[in-house]
C-alpha cells in the first residue's frame, strides 16, 4: 500500500496537469448553462480509445498450417501396422473336413464318426423328402436368386415359406433372411435406433451383440439369466424417467443361448415387459422346431400367447437344417422391414431351394411331431451320462438341445480353458471317432460366460451313439484333466 | 457423374414437394380422424415414430407394386413375373395365380448361371443328394466340407491371391470381415457411393470413417495427406492403418472403378487396400477375373479382394481373397466363419462348377462364349440407349447401366410401363440413391440373345419417348460415305455427354433411328477402312464382335473405333502386342499443355507430376498431305457456363480448361507432354479406344495410363483423356509416329496402337 502511494500520487498530480492543461482554454465554456470542465475532453479521449480497441479484430494466434513440405514428410514417415497380427503357434488347427453330410454319422478322413457338432436339431439332414423337394426346386428356379427381395429376387417359394411360418407360429406375417446370423444384426437396427434403450442379456452370442452395437441405441445388460437381475435393470431404467413413454424400449433374449445351453423364463420376462412397458425381441434359432409341444418354439414351451412376444427371429441352419433366417411378429413389425432392413433390402434374397427345403421342414415338423419326443430322450440320456463327467459339468438346461459341458474349475483364463476342452475334443475325434466340437470365441465376441465344450443333439442319434460320446468323453477328460480335476 | 439440368431439378424437387406436401396434409388428417381411437400402444412409444416411415408410407406404397415384383421361375433371359393386384389402393398387394413372361432386365445375373445349367446343374444336384442342404454348424466346427475347402482353393486361383475364405452371404463378408481387419485407432477412407454392407462393417469396425468422393483419386490423395498428417482425431496419434474401400463395379451407377489409380494413390500413402468385386467379379475382364484384369491392375497389389457369389455365378455367398496370413488369421477371429452356418453345400457346389465353366476346365469354351457374350450384350445396349437419346451412366464393358428418371412420377410410369409390354426393369429411388437423382437400372446378362434385346431396346425407347426421359438429342445414323468428313461437328463422348447436360429433350418428335442396325458403327468402320487402305479382308464379322484389327506398327493397320470401351486392359501382356484379342493403342503419357498453364505443375518434377486436366488431342490432315498434330481443348458444345467434366477429378483445384463460349477455342500450341517417357521404367502407356460415337467426329481414343506406368507412384498419373483423330483414314503409321514424337519415344513402335472393337 505505502509502495503504491507515491505512483497514486504521481499519477493523480499528472492527470491534475493535463486536466488543467484542457481546462484552461475551456474553464469557462458554458453549453446551455452548463459549465463545461475539461475533463469531459478526457472522457472523449478515453471513448475514442475504447471504439478504436473495440473496432479491431480480437487477437487470434496466427494459424500456421502444415506446408505441403511438411505433409511430404508426414507422410513419409508414417508406418502403417500389418493388416493382421503374426500367426500364433498354437492356432494351427485346422476343422476336420467332412467327406458326407453332416447328419448323425458322418465321414471325417475316410472314417465314419459319430456327429455331435451339427446343430441337426430334428435329424432332418439327409430327409428324403426335403432333399426331393429342394432338387425341384433347384430345376425349376437354379440355385440362386440373382437379386435382393425388392429387384426380381422374389421368388414364389420365399412367399410361401413366409407363409408356411407364419402360419405355423400363428403369426400374422413373417420375413425371411438370406442368412442365420445376417436375421438378429439387421432385425435390431432396423427397429432400435439412436436414443432408444436396449435391455439385453450380457450373454447373448455375436450376431445378437453386433446387431446391438449397430443400432447405436442405449444398450444396458443385466446378469445371464437371472430375472432377478432383468427386474432391478428395468426398475432402474424407468424409475422417475418420465420421458420413458416417448422412447422405445426393448428387451433382447435369446430363448436357447447359444453360449450356454440355458432357455430364458420367457413367463417371468413378459410379466416384466407388461409391468415396464418393454417390447420383447427373441432370438430363437436354437428353439425353434425344438421346444414346445409341436416345436413351435420357447412360446409354446411357456405356454404364453405368441403375440405377446413383439418380435421373433430366428436362423433356419438348425432345426429345419437348410439356410437363412425369418423374422415374424405382427404385420406392422414384418412391414417395417421390408423397406429399412439393411440385410433384408440390401443383400441377395434366399437361394429358393432352401426357402423349398424349409418349408418341407415345417411340413415334416408339423406330419411328425413324434421326431420331437426323440430328441428329448435323446437329450434326457446324455444329460444322464454326463453327469458324472470327470472335471466337466452340464451348464445347460435340461431340455436344451445343446448340452453344454463346462470346467468345473476354471484356470480363471478363457485361453486356456478353451485350450483345454478342444484338447479334450480333437482326442476324442481322434481317439474315439465321436465328433464333438468347443465352443470357440472370435476375438470380436464380447461375451464373457465360460467356454466348454458343446454337444448338439439329434433325434437322429440312436442311444449306442450317446453311449459312445458319454463314455469317451469321461475317459478323455479323465486323462487331460487330471491335472485340473 | 451425373450433373442434373437446373430445369430438371426444379421439376423433380416441385414433384417431391408436392408428394411431400400432399402426404403431410393426409397425415393431419389421419391425426384428426384417429383423435377418437383408442390405442392399444397405451405406454408403448410406437414402433416407427411418424417421420421415421413417412417416406414408406406416402410415398413408397403409393408405387410399391413397382418393386418387389415376385417370379415364379428362374431368373433367366425371360422368367415368369407374377401378377399382383390391390383393393385397397396399393397398401397391400395380393398375388395371383397368373403370370406374364417377361424380358429379364433386372437381375444380377451376368453370365447366365440363374438358370439349369448342362455343367452345373447335375453336380449340384449330386451335392445336394450327398451333403443335404445344410450343414447346420460353423464352419469351424462340423460346417468344414470337402466342397468348401475345394471352392477356396478354386476362387485364390481365380483371382490370383494365395489364400481364400468363404462365406454364406455376400452381406456378412463385408459386415463381418472388415471389423476384424481394422479396429479404434484405424482409419477406412471409403468412396462415398460404396454399398450399405461395407458401411455398416465400418461402422461396426470402431475405426474412424471418413468419405472421399465417388471414383476421385485426387480427392482420396487429399484425404489421406490430410488424416496422415493430422492423425486421430483428437489424440493426434499416428493412425494405426488405413484401409481404403472402393468397389469395382458400382451397382447404382454403373461405374468401373478408378483402379489404377487408386491403387498407385494407396500406394503412395501406405495405406491398404479393400476391393469389392460384388458385381465385377465373373462379369468383367478378359477371362472374367473382375476389373483388376480389366483395368490391369495385378491383383497381387490389392490387399484384400472381396467378391460375392450372388451375381455372375448364380449362387449364394461370398468371398476374401488375400494373402495366406491374413486369410489365416480371419479363419481364427472371424465371427462369422466361427458363428455363422457355413454355406449350403449345394451353393458351393454351383460356384465351383460355374468357375470351371469360366476357366474352361469343363472341357468346352462356353465360359469364353459366355464371357464374350455380356460385353458384348453390354455394349450393344449401352451404345443404342445412348443413341436413342437417353441419359445413360457408367463405363463401357459394365454389365449395369442406368438410366436417369429425375421425377418421382416417372418411377412408376417407366416401371409399369415396361412391365406391361413385357419386359421387366429395376428402378431405384431414394434411399438406395440421392432423392433426385431416382433411375432404372439395367442389368445385362450373356443369357440373353440380340434378338431379346431388340425387344428391350425397343420397347424401352417406346416407352422412353412416352414419358420424357430421352434427355439427350437422338443421335442420327450417318451414312457410310460420310465417314471421311473433316472437321465434322464435335459430337460428345460419354463422359462429356454426362458432364454436359442441357434442356431435356424428351419431347423431341423426331422418331428414333432404326437403332437396332447394331453394327452399322462396325460396317461403316469396315467400308472406310477398306476404302481407304484397300485391305479388303477387313471384316467386322458379328459372331467375331470384339476381334483385332490391327497390330502395333502393322504398316496397313487401321486404328478404328467403334463401340469400344473408355478403359479396359489386358492383364499384364500389354508389351508384348501378342494378345490377340484386342486392338490396342498404346501410348501414354500425360497431357499437361503449356498454354493452360493452371493445369497443376506441368514443371514436372520428379514429384507426383502434373495431374493432367483431360484434353483433347486432335490430329488434323493439313492441307498440304503432310500430317501434323495440334492439340485443343474441348470447345463446350452449348454455350452455357458449366464446368467441364474434368472438374470430377480436379474437385476445383485446376481451373478448368473448357473456355466458358460458345465459340470454338483456337488451337494452342503443339502439345507438350509433362514428362518425357523416356525416363519412365515403361515405356507403353496406352490408349484405349473412345467412348463411341466415332463416326461423326473422327476417331476417339481415350489416353490413359498403362498398368506398368501407374505402378511407377512418380509417374504422371492421366486419368483419361482423349485423343480425336478427325482425319479416320490417317495411317496408323502417323498415328504411332505422333505419339512417339510427342511422347519422347526414339522409336514409333515403342508406341502400342490397339483398339477394341
Amino acid at each position: 500500500m505505502d509502495m503504491a502511494l507515491p505512483i497514486v500520487n504521481a499519477t493523480t498530480a499528472a492527470l491534475a496537469r493535463v486536466s488543467a492543461a484542457f481546462n484552461a482554454p475551456l474553464a469557462r465554456a458554458v453549453v446551455f448553462g452548463v459549465h463545461i470542465d475539461g475533463h469531459l475532453v478526457v472522457e472523449g479521449l478515453l471513448i475514442a480509445v475504447i471504439v478504436f480497441q473495440l473496432s479491431r479484430k480480437s487477437y487470434k494466434p496466427p494459424k500456421k498450417p502444415l506446408s505441403e513440405k511438411e505433409v511430404d514428410e508426414l507422410c513419409d514417415e508414417w508406418e502403417p501396422e500389418p493388416l493382421c497380427p503374426p500367426i500364433k503357434e498354437r492356432s494351427h488347427i485346422d476343422p476336420p473336413i467332412l467327406e458326407s453330410a453332416a447328419g448323425p454319422h458322418t465321414t471325417i478322413e475316410g472314417k465314419e464318426v459319430v456327429n455331435f457338432a451339427s446343430a441337426n436339431y430334428l435329424g432332418l439332414i439327409g430327409n428324403e423328402k426335403i432333399i426331393d423337394s429342394s432338387v425341384g426346386s433347384l430345376e425349376k428356379y437354379g440355385v440362386g436368386s440373382c437379386g435382393p427381395r425388392g429387384f426380381y429376387g422374389t421368388i414364389d417359394v420365399h412367399l410361401d415359406c413366409e407363409a408356411k411360418i407364419a402360419n405355423f407360429l400363428g403369426t400374422p406375417d413373417s420375413i425371411l433372411y438370406s442368412y442365420g446370423i445376417s436375421t438378429i444384426f439387421s432385425v435390431i437396427p432396423a427397429f432400435c435406433k439412436k436414443g432408444d434403450i436396449i435391455v439385453a442379456d450380457e450373454g447373448v452370442h455375436w450376431a445378437v451383440q453386433n446387431g446391438l452395437y449397430l443400432s447405436r441405441s442405449t444398450v444396458v445388460h443385466f446378469k445371464h439369466n437371472d430375472m432377478a437381475s432383468l427386474a432391478s435393470t428395468l426398475e432402474k431404467l424407468t424409475r422417475g424417467n418420465k420421458r420413458t413413454e416417448k422412447i422405445r424400449r426393448y428387451i433382447v433374449v435369446e430363448s436357447i443361448y447359444q453360449n450356454s445351453g440355458q432357455i430364458a423364463p420367457l413367463d417371468e420376462i413378459v410379466k416384466l415387459k407388461e409391468k415396464y412397458l418393454f417390447r420383447v425381441i427373441l432370438e430363437e434359432s436354437h428353439s425353434f422346431g425344438v421346444l414346445g409341444k409341436s416345436g413351435r418354439g420357447l412360446a409354446e414351451h411357456y405356454g404364453v400367447p405368441i403375440d405377446k412376444i413383439d418380435i421373433i427371429t430366428a436362423g433356419m441352419g438348425n432345426a429345419l437344417a437348410t439356410d437363412g433366417g425369418f423374422c415374424t411378429g405382427s404385420a406392422r413389425v414384418v412391414d417395417h422391414q421390408r423397406l429399412s432392413s439393411a440385410g433384408y433390402v440390401f443383400s441377395a434374397s434366399l437361394p429358393p431351394y432352401l426357402a423349398s427345403a424349409a418349408v418341407s421342414a415345417v411340413n415334416y415338423l408339423e406330419e411328425n411331431p413324434s421326431v420331437l419326443a426323440n430328441l428329448r430322450s435323446n437329450v434326457a440320456l446324455l444329460h444322464t451320462g454326463l453327469s458324472d463327467t470327470p472335471g466337466l459339468e452340464i451348464s445347460s438346461h435340461a431340455l436344451s438341445p445343446i448340452v453344454f459341458l463346462k470346467l468345473k474349475k476354471s484356470t480363471g483364463s478363457l485361453a486356456t480353458d478353451l485350450d483345454l476342452v478342444e484338447t479334450i475334443a480333437e482326442q476324442v475325434l481322434k481317439e474315439d471317432s465321436v465328433f464333438i466340437v468347443a465352443s470357440k470365441r472370435s476375438t470380436l465376441d464380447r461375451c464373457k460366460l465360460p467356454v466348454g465344450i458343446r454337444l448338439f443333439v439329434s433325434a437322429g442319434h440312436t442311444e449306442s451313439d450317446i453311449s459312445e460320446v458319454c463314455s469317451s468323453l469321461k475317459r478323455i477328460s479323465s486323462s487331460v484333466l487330471s491335472d485340473h480335476v | 457423374m451425373v450433373r442434373l439440368p437446373y430445369l430438371t431439378a426444379l421439376t423433380t424437387l416441385f414433384s417431391y414437394g408436392l408428394l411431400f406436401a400432399f402426404g403431410h396434409f393426409r397425415d393431419f388428417f389421419r391425426r384428426i380422424l384417429d383423435a377418437g381411437k383408442s390405442s392399444n400402444l397405451k405406454g408403448y412409444a410406437p414402433i416407427c415414430l411418424g417421420y421415421e416411415d413417412f417416406y414408406t408410407r406416402r410415398l413408397y406404397l403409393r408405387i410399391q407394386d413397382c418393386f418387389g415384383r415376385p417370379i415364379a421361375s428362374a431368373p433367366d433371359a425371360w422368367f415368369d413375373v407374377v401378377e399382383r393386384h390391390s383393393n385397397d389402393g396399393n397398401k397391400t398387394l395380393q398375388r395371383t395365380t397368373k403370370t406374364s413372361k417377361c424380358l429379364n432386365l433386372g437381375s444380377y445375373n451376368y453370365l447366365g448361371f440363374a438358370a439349369a445349367d448342362e455343367y452345373c446343374t447335375p453336380r449340384v444336384i449330386e451335392s445336394l443328394k450327398k451333403y443335404s442342404a445344410s450343414t447346420c454348424s460353423a464352419r469351424v466346427d462340423g460346417g468344414n466340407t470337402k466342397l468348401h475347402t475345394e471352392l477356396e482353393e478354386l476362387v485364390a486361383r481365380f483371382v490370383g491371391k494365395p489364400a481364400a475364405i468363404l462365406f454364406g452371404m455376400g452381406y456378412v463378408t463385408n459386415s463381418a470381415i472388415i471389423p476384424i481387419l481394422i479396429g479404434k485407432g484405424g482409419l477406412i477412407v471409403s468412396d462415398s457411393l460404396n454399398h450399405i454392407s461395407i458401411v455398416n462393417g465400418a461402422r461396426g469396425s470402431g475405426a474412424t470413417v471418413r468419405v472421399f468422393q465417388h471414383n476421385n483419386p485426387a480427392h482420396l490423395e487429399d484425404v489421406l495427406r490430410e488424416q496422415i498428417a493430422g492423425g486421430q482425431p483428437r489424440t493426434h496419434r499416428p493412425w494405426k492403418k488405413i484401409i481404403v474401400i472402393v468397389e469395382g463395379i458400382y451397382s447404382m451407377e454403373g461405374e468401373l472403378c478408378n483402379l489404377p489409380e487408386i491403387m498407385a494413390v494407396c500406394k503412395k500413402y501406405k495405406a491398404y487396400t479393400y476391393l469389392d468385386e460384388a458385381h465385377s467379379i465373373g462379369a468383367v475382364g478378359k477371362t472374367g477375373r473382375g476389373v483388376c484384369e480389366l483395368l490391369g491392375v495385378d491383383p497381387a497389389d490389392v490387399d484384400i479382394m472381396m467378391g460375392t457369389f450372388t451375381k455372375s455365378f448364380g449362387s449364394c455367398g461370398g468371398y476374401i481373397a488375400a494373402s495366406k496370413e491374413i486369410i489365416h488369421h480371419l479363419k481364427h477371429a472371424c465371427p462369422a466363419h466361427i458363428y455363422a452356418t457355413s454355406m449350403s453345400p449345394p451353393a458351393v457346389q454351383q460356384v465351383i462348377s460355374a468357375i470351371k465353366v469360366v476357366l474352361g476346365e469343363d472341357g468346352s469354351n462356353r465360359g469364353a462364349k459366355k464371357l464374350a457374350q455380356i460385353r458384348e450384350n453390354s455394349n450393344f445396349f449401352r451404345s443404342e440407349l445412348q443413341k436413342m437419346g437417353f441419359e445413360v451412366l457408367g463405363d463401357n464393358d459394365s454389365p449395369v447401366m442406368p438410366i436417369m428418371l429425375y421425377n418421382p412420377a416417372k418411377i412408376p410410369a417407366f416401371s409399369r410401363e415396361c412391365l406391361r409390354q413385357n419386359v421387366a426393369v429395376v428402378t431405384v429411388a431414394f434411399p438406395a440413391t440421392p432423392l433426385l437423382l431416382a433411375r432404372a437400372r439395367i442389368c445385362i446378362s450373356a443369357s440373353q440373345s440380340r434378338e431379346d434385346l431388340i425387344k428391350g431396346l425397343e420397347v424401352i425407347s417406346k416407352v422412353g419417348d412416352l414419358i420424357g426421359i430421352k434427355y439427350f438429342p437422338v443421335e442420327q445414323e450417318k451414312q457410310p460415305q460420310e465417314q471421311h468428313i473433316h472437321g465434322a461437328a464435335m459430337v460428345p463422348t460419354t463422359r462429356n455427354h454426362l458432364a454436359q447436360h442441357h434442356e431435356p429433350s424428351g419431347k423431341n418428335s423426331k422418331p428414333p433411328p432404326s437403332y437396332y442396325s447394331g453394327y452399322h458403327i462396325a460396317s461403316q468402320l469396315e467400308a472406310a477402312s477398306a476404302a481407304a487402305h484397300g485391305v479388303d479382308d477387313l471384316k467386322l464379322h458379328p459372331s467375331r464382335f470384339p476381334r483385332r484389327l490391327a497390330m502395333a506398327g502393322d504398316d496397313n493397320a487401321e486404328e478404328e473405333a467403334a463401340a469400344g470401351t473408355s478403359s479396359r486392359g489386358g492383364g499384364g501382356d500389354y508389351e508384348d502386342g501378342g494378345n490377340k484379342d484386342w486392338l490396342r493403342l498404346g501410348l501414354g503419357a500425360v497431357a499437361s499443355s503449356s498454354s493452360t498453364t493452371t493445369s497443376s505443375s506441368s514443371a514436372g518434377g520428379d514429384n507426383d507430376g502434373a495431374r493432367a486436366a483431360p484434353m483433347e488431342l486432335d490430329l488434323l490432315a493439313s492441307g498440304d498431305g503432310k500430317e501434323s498434330a495440334r492439340m485443343m481443348t474441348r470447345p463446350p458444345l452449348f454455350p452455357l457456363p458449366i464446368r467441364s467434366y474434368h472438374h470430377q477429378y480436379g474437385h476445383g483445384r485446376y481451373r478448368p480448361t473448357t473456355a466458358a463460349s460458345g465459340s470454338m477455342t483456337p488451337a494452342p500450341p503443339f502439345l507438350q507432354f509433362a514428362r518425357p517417357l523416356r525416363s519412365c521404367s515403361a515405356d507403353i502407356l496406352r490408349v484405349v479406344s473412345p467412348p463411341t460415337r466415332t463416326e461423326a467426329a473422327g476417331l476417339w481414343l481415350t489416353l490413359q495410363a498403362a498398368p506398368n506406368q501407374v505402378k511407377e507412384p512418380i509417374l504422371p498419373q492421366i486419368p483419361k483423356s482423349y485423343l480425336r483423330i478427325r482425319d479416320t483414314s490417317m495411317k496408323v503409321e502417323v498415328v504411332l509416329k505422333y505419339l512417339a514424337e510427342k511422347l519422347g519415344l526414339s522409336q514409333s513402335h515403342q508406341v502400342h496402337l490397339e483398339i477394341d472393337l
